[in-house]
């Protein structure tokens, strides 16, 4: 019998990708319903007409490309491992049942896999033949090989549920973009004649903020374990998405750190940056652990609360008001001690007043705008929204002092004020539009006679 | 004889199986039986490897052993014709066109010639289970599972199938999970009665009717007249 397998793998998913653009086209361009059909030959045509055209073009005569081939090889290839991950993330979310292999092997499973992502499969060959023309030939076949390498471990990997893939992707994704970035900054800054100095004092302030992170975290772990029996519990998944904000705060603290003692601007700003950095984790902590922080999640007991215990409606107010100052107290600690060695300590005040503020103004406006949610709602838009409300406010008018500091008194002080209106205009116009935005997409799915 | 010992399974604290022991007869028919929930399913996933198992004796079967667990979501290819896709799998097995054509004409009285030409997205359920079936038999496993194989299948197409299991012409080592316990002495050689999750019972069909004697016994049940 003719080996036929792997054209009828192929075959299927050209069957099942010509559906699904036969449908997309019918239903953007209904007039072209009797056409669709042929819609999927355009397209492999325009794809093949792209290769063609890429096979034709010389890069290598151009001599900026040369150039460029030249002085960024490394994070050329960098980069497209770093694309080949991201693409490989796409296809990994790809499912289907376990132990295909079992039925029709491991080599017609994989191409099954490759042939259902034809897109990201065909993005794939794209990059080989882009790095084809911009690479000599020998250079080339080493990264072919490599990257045709990565593809059967990963596809290997996923056809076995190997539970270590994912971690492993994101460690090479987080790794070459952390290669790319070094080599790419090295690369510039010596094009700029910027010499970055990282000091003795620096990395011991660098070390004595992790240290002081590790502890704040071992701290907050034992204080939730303890809480209150009305309490969610604070699993393991939640623990481990919360050091992902502690975390992002020190490595940006020791970023600002260090290009605060290079660069002057950064050196001014550096405060009021120190405040936005805060204020941001504590949104993004809000609308993450919303079950935590606000009276909504008790949902419907709140009634039964309302007839029967007035000892406990003070408990549960006092617990949720406890939670939200116990989640942003290791966030705040952290960028407290940043402000402490730089002795800044009027920002170091206002740290303290914004942490105090930002948790009042959020109980103000959960309790101006008092709903009852079920406990599934709360995922809800408007929860999250809601807590975060306060923020955005306090983010929208940090940037006037920041830019006060920026202009200081170079410029006149019509056009400082007119600036700052700006930036809060912006700013505010942004953070509208991000939440207006998510708020359009769920119209019609919330809508209810 | 397949040798299982110590069985166990659990899902997070909960324990779905404990220190299960069993046999399981070569080339002839076990049929693992029991109420609903009682974790027949998750006994032949641990068997073909779909759940994960640190069993020895599990490990030792799929080393030594082809063991296939035959289910309808691997019928993955939905654009594909039922001819087509049994070019595939037949392809696969390194199956000569006598033998397709051999094994096709075992199977004509499941009626596979009326849907040849349908693709698979568009046949019914017991279309399906008559193309899952035939995938076991072109298969070169040693070990065949059908979890609840009657399902869907019409009366003539179920009494051929167990007629097919009662000769089992291939030689297969087959196992099966099921409810249907019409004629069951007739096709299986063994049936493990499962009362619970630490709980089995072995039951060799030596006499055809102290077997289904033994079987509905074992299971609470009051025979049919």
């Amino acid at each position: 019998m003719k080996k036929n397998i792997y054209w009828l793998i192929l075959t299927n998913s050209f069957r099942v990708f010509r559906n699904q653009i036969n449908e997309k086209t019918e239903r953007i361009f209904p007039e072209f319903k009797n056409i669709s059909t042929y819609v999927i030959y355009i397209y492999l045509l325009t794809q093949l007409f792209l290769i063609l055209i890429l096979l034709i073009v010389n890069f290598q005569e151009n001599q900026f490309v040369n150039r460029f081939t030249a002085d960024f090889r490394i994070e050329l290839i960098m980069l497209k491992f770093f694309i080949e991950i991201i693409i490989l993330t796409n296809i990994y979310r790809f499912s289907f049942p376990f132990k295909i292999h079992m039925i029709y092997g491991i080599l017609p499973s994989m191409f099954y896999i490759l042939c259902s992502n034809f897109k990201h499969f065909f993005t794939l060959l794209f990059i080989q033949l882009i790095y084809l023309k911009l690479f000599h030939l020998g250079i080339f076949i080493s990264l072919f090989l490599l990257s045709c390498g990565i593809l059967f471990a990963f596809l290997y990997a996923k056809l076995l549920l190997y539970k270590y893939t994912k971690f492993i992707m994101n460690g090479c994704l987080v790794g070459s973009f952390v290669i790319i970035f070094f080599s790419l900054s090295k690369e510039l800054l010596k094009r700029f004649d910027i010499n970055l100095q990282v000091t003795n004092e620096q990395i011991h302030h660098t070390i004595l903020m992790i240290g002081l992170a590790v502890l704040v975290l071992f701290f907050t772990r034992n204080l939730f374990q303890k809480v209150k029996q009305t309490n969610y519990k604070f699993k393991n998944a939640h623990y481990r998405s919360y050091i992902k904000s502690i975390c992002f705060s020190v490595i940006f603290l020791v970023v600002l750190l260090i290009l605060s003692q290079t660069f002057e601007i950064f050196e001014q700003v550096q405060s009021p940056l120190v405040l936005m950095s805060f204020l941001l984790i504590s949104l993004w902590i809000k609308v993450r652990f919303v079950n935590f922080l606000t009276i909504e999640t008790y949902g419907y007991f709140l009634f039964y609360l309302k007839i029967l215990d007035r000892q406990l409606q003070k408990t549960i107010i006092k617990d949720i008001r406890i939670n939200n100052y116990l989640f942003l107290l290791p966030v705040l600690l952290i960028h407290l001690f940043y402000l402490l060695i730089q002795q800044d300590h009027i920002f170091f005040t206002i740290l303290l007043c914004l942490y105090v503020l930002d948790i009042q103004l959020d109980e103000l406006v959960t309790h101006i705008t008092r709903k009852v949610v079920k406990n599934q709602e709360l995922p809800n838009l408007f929860i999250h929204s809601k807590k975060g409300l306060s923020s955005v406010l306090l983010i929208a008018f940090i940037p006037v002092a920041l830019i006060s500091f920026i202009v200081k008194s170079k410029q006149s002080p019509s056009t400082i004020m007119g600036i700052n209106i700006l930036i809060i205009l912006f700013l505010l116009f942004a953070c509208v539009s991000l939440v207006a935005h998510i708020w359009r997409r769920s119209f019609f799915e919330d809508l209810f006679k | 004889m397949l040798y299982i010992k110590d069985l166990d399974y659990s899902i997070d604290e909960n324990i779905i199986l404990e220190h299960l022991s069993f046999t399981i007869p070569e080339e002839e028919v076990t049929a693992i039986v029991g109420p609903n929930g009682v974790g027949k399913t998750t006994t032949v996933q641990l068997l073909a490897g779909i759940l994960q198992s640190k069993n020895e004796s599990v490990k030792k079967l799929l080393l030594e052993k082809k063991v296939v667990y035959l289910d309808l979501e691997y019928l993955v290819f939905d654009e594909l014709t039922a001819k087509e896709f049994i070019s595939l799998i037949a392809d696969y097995n390194n199956k000569t066109k006598l033998e397709v054509r051999t094994i096709l004409s075992d199977f004509e009285p499941m009626n596979i010639s009326s849907f040849l030409n349908t693709k698979l997205k568009g046949l019914s359920l017991g279309q399906k289970q008559k193309l899952i079936i035939l995938t076991g038999f072109l298969s070169n496993a040693d070990v065949l599972i059908f979890d609840e194989p009657f399902n869907g299948l019409d009366y003539k197409s179920e009494r051929f199938f167990k007629t097919l299991l009662r000769d089992n012409k291939y030689r297969f080592t087959i196992i099966i999970t099921t409810h249907n316990f019409t004629d069951i002495e007739t096709y299986t050689n063994k049936c493990i009665v499962m009362k619970n999750k630490n709980t089995i019972i072995e039951i060799d069909n030596s006499s055809m009717d102290t077997y289904r004697e033994m079987l509905y016994t074992y299971l609470d049940l009051e025979q049919e007249a």
